[in-house]
């Protein structure tokens, strides 16, 4: 029993928790909700659209739920029916469900008035939710600065539009209608190979993320029990891709600073980071090295010894970037007080990842979950106070030691276990079934929502970070300088690959 | 008129060498500062890449504008009145220190009207703000001169020069030393020539395509520069003075060659600094206030020597 538990088979104390919450659903809101259950450790609620306004309520101010934040909103066609797909999570009780609300059944010009007239309802229970409602007169009328999607470097998703008072601004608009292909549209009726090779495009950084959260998906569905030899590569891998994709985004802000040797510095490192990953998968920015079941291949020995001469240079580099870009006064002058983000205004909008924990929430899901298995590794959760840009540059450097620090323990621990034959994804036989799953990226928490039978997606919605991270950007931008746009637009970590309409 | 073309010859050639010199050190330094190779103009060390760079400015037609023009002659005006030695000078005036001074300020505001001069008409806005910028910076550069001219009680550079004889200008003036440094490191950053420098290529005038007036621009670029390390090693550094044995000329290429070499370092070591509140800030609540007390305490020393004999 012990062994099991231990392994994952049965249910940590998180899940226990949540079960505790499912039956306490069950037992409020018995007549408003359709169905209630448990797809991997989140929860998911289906109910029709004239219940939503009361079990929204419910849910935020029953004590027993505490829902919080509302995460995103999507619109998609599930079964021939239009459907609206409610991410909620509760920070203090540590879980997070969706809501898939059934509107009345028409076609696709309908079902988007009804969203309309939906979502004023939801505005007033989670303010949050009016970054999801047109808001064309508030472009008109106020703007007199525009940036256009190119202006920016790497943030090429979204069209800016600011009002200002002189060189402070003091409404921000992000307008993301130039991203118009929706994944749910992309990938809808494909099947879950041709899903598996083109998912790691969802992140241009770190493109084992999404990877990770399919796969875990797909082996929850299939009960498959992974070995804890290919688990343990996995969390190495994923971390190598976070001090990548962190290194990253700190050559980024080294670069609107205008600190060359920092920025450089920042790339090359950046540089010897994914060496190490492309002597192990073959590829560096789509990896499409977690499959279902297990991993493209097997680390030997040679390449273990090569990780570990690796990370001690990485460690000291870092250290040293750390030094070049923070000990610089003229830098934190700028970094500090830029952009700052208070607990609650970050929670309000959903914020997730390092940009929550700069602000000073300790929510990271690698330890609030039973996330594969993390919970044999030691390390500590990087927490901010102020969330402004220099805090939230300071979290990424500190999250990178942790990082080194989780790579340095699997590569000793790394178990001595026979792999498993793979998946045979043409061979999978499945009815109608429902997932979600969810991993820490470096962006924040990314969230998948599949729908499939046997090995062909039916439905495919992303749920990331990035949206919530806009819409964070938007209620700090005020107040700042013009100047300072760029700087902290680039200090939220915008991803723009898992941006939409 | 021969004498007076012979020096015009001979001090467009120093001006063109130094050019050439500079722009390639500048490239290899930086690109060495920043970790990366550096251009590949030519396989003999990149020697050519300053021609090339010209030629490259040529190749693309665009329309002079009249602030070009003046740019293109206040940055060869303002040799005619530095010395290089004691005879080697175009124009002998007795407050040549005035005079190039003034030029320079000419200089520096037509870069900035140019700066600002955009397709979408004048932007003010950016213009007052960097005018700002840059004059607040040369506040404590003139205290530090002024200070300097009270100790030397002249305005002509031959005769500063002639001063330091025995001991530089350095020993007397150390903390307007650094100050006059620390200005100039600040405008160098300015209207560097990097590209780092918000206030010459702005948003505006860095899509407008490159020219001859592009080319004029950077030249004028570097005439600020040479101006800014000619003048520290005159006032200072004792100029063409003769070290013991080693030839004054030397000693002056030497010197502003080693000033360039640290200037460009420390611009490679600190980032951008565009930060109008903060370059403010630490210019009025520190720099100024500095370079005023090291001249007022010049001024109490130069009443108590000059005046009560005191000293």
């Amino acid at each position: 029993m012990a062994k099991e538990l231990y392994n994952g088979i049965y249910s940590s104390h998180k899940l226990v928790f949540i079960e505790r919450i499912e039956k306490n659903i069950d037992y409020y809101l018995k007549d408003r909700i359709l169905e209630v259950k448990r797809l991997g450790q989140e929860l998911f609620c289906i109910l029709s659209k004239s219940s939503l306004t009361t079990v929204l309520k419910e849910l935020k101010e029953n004590p027993e739920f505490d829902i919080q934040v509302i995460n995103s909103i999507n619109l998609f066609k599930s079964n021939g029916r239009y459907c609206l797909l409610i991410d909620l999570s509760s920070v203090t009780n540590n879980y997070s469900m969706l809501l898939k609300v059934l509107l009345s059944s028409g076609d696709g010009a309908s079902s988007r008035e009804e969203y309309k007239e939906i979502l004023p309802a939801i505005v007033q229970i989670f303010k949050a939710a009016e970054f999801y409602m047109s808001r064309n007169n508030l472009m008109q009328s106020y703007t007199d600065v525009i940036f256009e999607s190119q202006v920016f470097d790497g943030l090429d998703s979204f069209d800016t539009f600011l009002s200002t008072d002189y060189d402070i601004i003091d409404k921000a608009y992000f307008d993301t209608a130039i991203s118009r292909v929706l994944p749910q549209n992309f990938n809808k009726s494909s099947s879950l190979f041709d899903l598996q090779t083109a998912i790691s495009r969802y992140d241009s950084s770190a493109g084992i993320f999404p990877e990770l959260c399919l796969c875990l998906a797909v082996e929850e569905l299939l009960k498959t029990q992974v070995s804890r030899r290919v688990q343990y590569i996995r969390i190495l891998f994923s971390e190598l891709y976070r001090i990548s994709s962190h290194i990253y985004y700190i050559s980024r802000i080294a670069r609107i600073i205008g600190a060359d040797i920092a920025y450089n510095f920042a790339l090359l490192e950046r540089e010897h980071v994914l060496r190490i990953i492309e002597t192990m998968t073959g590829s560096r920015i789509n990896p499409n090295f977690i499959k279902i079941g297990g991993i493209k291949n097997d680390l030997s020995q040679e390449r273990i010894i090569t990780i570990k001469e690796g990370l001690s240079g990485i460690i000291k580099s870092v250290h040293r970037l750390e030094t070049l870009l923070l000990d610089n006064s003229i830098i934190t002058a700028k970094l500090k007080n830029t952009g700052a983000a208070d607990k609650d205004v970050a929670l309000g909008c959903g914020a997730t990842g390092p940009n929550l924990r700069a602000s000073g929430a300790r929510y990271d899901i690698r330890k609030n979950r039973n996330l594969m298995f993390y919970k044999d590794f030691s390390f500590l959760v990087a927490i901010g106070k102020y969330g402004d840009c220099l805090e939230r540059v300071q979290i990424r450097f500190r999250e990178i030691y942790q990082s080194i620090k989780i790579i340095d323990q699997a590569v000793s621990d790394l178990p001595d276990e026979f792999m498993r034959k793979l998946v045979d994804i043409s061979e999978i036989e499945l009815e109608y079934s429902e997932m979600v799953s969810s991993v820490e990226c470096p962006h924040g928490v990314f969230k998948i929502f599949i729908e499939m039978k046997n090995n062909q997606i039916l439905n495919f919605v992303v749920l990331g970070p990035s949206k919530n991270s806009l819409y964070l950007a938007e209620k700090i931008l005020p107040g700042n300088r013009v100047e300072d746009v760029e700087l902290i637009l680039a200090s939220l970590d915008i991803n723009s690959g898992e941006m939409m309409s | 008129m021969l004498i007076i073309l012979k020096k015009v010859i001979y001090i467009f050639l120093i001006f063109v060498i130094n050019l050439a010199v500079c722009s390639y050190l500048l490239n290899k330094l930086s690109a060495r500062a920043e970790l990366r190779r550096g251009f590949i103009a030519s396989r003999a060390g990149g020697l050519g890449y300053p021609f090339l760079e010209i030629s490259k400015y040529l190749t693309k037609s665009s329309r002079l504008n009249i602030w070009e023009i003046f740019l293109f002659f206040f940055s060869f005006f303002i040799w005619t009145v530095i010395p290089f030695s004691q005879t080697f000078i175009l124009i002998k005036v007795d407050s040549d220190l005035l005079i190039a001074i003034l030029f320079y300020i000419i200089l520096v505001f037509s870069f900035l009207v140019n700066a600002s001069r955009s397709s979408y008409g004048f932007v003010w806005n950016n213009f007052l703000k960097k005018v700002l910028m840059m004059f607040s910076v040369f506040i404590p550069m003139l205290f530090s001169i002024a200070s300097l001219v009270l100790i030397n009680r002249t305005l002509s550079l031959r005769e500063i020069v002639g001063f330091q004889y025995q001991y530089w200008n350095i020993v007397y003036q150390p903390l307007g030393f650094i100050l006059l440094f620390t200005s100039a490191f600040a405008q160098f950053k300015l209207t560097g020539l990097t590209r780092k420098n918000t206030v010459l290529f702005s948003e505006n005038s860095e899509k407008e395509g490159a020219g001859f007036g592009r080319l004029i621009t950077r030249i004028s670029n570097y005439s600020t520069l040479f101006f800014l390390l000619v003048i520290i090693v005159i006032l200072y550094l004792a100029g063409w003075q003769n070290l013991y044995f080693v030839n004054g000329n030397i000693m002056f290429v030497l010197k502003f060659y080693i000033l360039f070499f640290v200037m460009l370092l420390l611009d490679k070591a600190t980032p951008r600094l565009d930060d109008y509140n903060y370059l403010i800030s630490i210019n009025w609540r520190f720099i100024v206030p500095v370079s005023a007390v090291n001249f007022i305490l010049t001024i109490v020393f130069f009443i108590l020597r000059n005046i009560y004999n005191l000293i």
